[in-house]
């Protein structure tokens, strides 16, 4: 998240907007990336996903 | 493998969820529905018209990086020209990396691109400026400061309109703050077109993505490949503003279009705003650098003034 490697506990069917939660991350300032790839907070992902949170809302 | 989310209008790939219209869209579908948006804005407050020379106010950030875009699209199909200006307040560290990003995209699109210096301008910078005050009054002393280099810059230039990056998420906390501080007063200038006021000295506003929340010009930046890098000021520590920011941001998180519906009360009331407040005053000149003032001295010269007080002389 944010450039920094976290681990998450998954649970089938876990959804990227679920991990951010997990994390406490505002889905309203961040976007996702699943294996490289930009694409909406619904997705689903696996163990296998290499998914990457990042910020980018900050004003000024 | 999971299956992707796909776009609520086709059956490509979803890139990004927007909770407020409950839709999944593909990269095309987002990009269309974010011109469109934008091209919707210029339109109904006829923020381009026939024989305008347009400055945009490019930082190098996503909001003002994504306007040229658009701006440059829309001043072409109408043959008016556009120049975009940048300004470097001396934030070592910071500025240089999106001035580069605002110099390369402007080369991309071939743009003119012209950048001003606070050193130059003011004979300080913000690092300057940060070393003598605390960091909660260096956005203060940035901001003026800023203004007044564009506005002058762009009469000078014989720019008819300066178009500045300012998204929802800006325009959502700015309605909120002013009524939280109930100086409501300050609404009855605010708005997508205009500024302080109507005058020879001062160079009309135009606010482009007034209607696009912060977090999609980021998918925008991303998706048309404009490598910009998200960060934020390292002097960017305005308490009150960060505080309602992070409350419309849970708002908006909790109850989507919540930002919107900010923005569009504040429009239904604006016309009763400015009645009640009065929006046609006839400010002066400023005495010491002949610029638009409401006071005999303006924000940037009693500023430019105190900070050569605490120093002892001119720097």
């Amino acid at each position: 998240m944010n450039g920094k490697p976290v681990r998450l506990r998954l649970k089938k069917g876990m959804r990227i907007l679920d991990a951010m939660r997990q994390l406490g991350v505002n889905r309203e300032t961040h976007l996702a990336k699943k294996n490289g790839r930009l694409v909406s907070e619904l997705e689903a992902v696996s163990g296998k996903d290499k998914v990457e949170i990042f910020g980018v809302v900050y004003g000024g | 493998m999971c299956m992707g989310v796909k776009c609520s209008k086709c059956s490509g790939d979803a890139v990004v969820y927007l909770p407020y219209g409950n839709e999944n869209l593909c990269r095309k579908h987002f990009v269309d529905s974010f011109e469109k948006r934008v091209r919707r804005t210029a339109r109904e407050f006829r923020m381009i018209e026939k024989g305008d020379r347009i400055g945009v106010a490019v930082s190098g950030g996503k909001d003002s990086v994504s306007m040229l875009y658009l701006l440059k699209d829309i001043c072409d199909s109408m043959r008016v020209e556009l120049v975009a200006l940048s300004v470097d307040e001396g934030i070592m560290g910071y500025r240089e990396g999106t001035l580069k990003v605002a110099k390369e995209n402007c080369r991309r699109l071939g743009v003119e691109h012209r950048t001003l210096s606070f050193k130059k301008e003011m004979g300080i910078t913000v690092d300057e400026i940060a070393r003598r005050m605390d960091r909660m009054g260096t956005c203060s002393y940035c901001g003026v400061f800023r203004r007044w280099i564009l506005n002058r810059t762009a009469r000078e230039m014989g720019l008819t309109k300066l178009a500045v990056g300012h998204n929802l998420d800006d325009a959502a906390q700015t309605v909120l703050m002013n009524f939280l501080r109930n100086e409501p007063f300050r609404l009855a200038r605010f708005g997508p077109r205009g500024g302080i006021i109507e005058h020879e000295l001062f160079v009309d506003r135009i606010k482009p993505l007034i209607r696009i929340p912060e977090r999609e010009s980021a998918v925008y930046s991303i998706i048309k490949g404009m490598d910009i890098k998200f960060g934020r000021c390292p002097y960017a520590h305005e308490a009150f503003r960060n505080s309602v920011r992070a409350f419309l941001n849970e708002m908006e998180g909790d109850f989507p279009g919540t930002k919107f519906r900010v923005f569009n009360s504040f429009m239904s009331v604006r016309d009763a705003l400015g009645e009640s407040f009065g929006t046609n005053g006839t400010p002066g000149k400023c005495r010491e650098c002949g610029e638009l003032s409401s006071e005999e001295v303006c924000a940037r010269c009693q500023m430019l003034g105190d900070l050569r007080g605490e120093r002892g002389k001119s720097f």
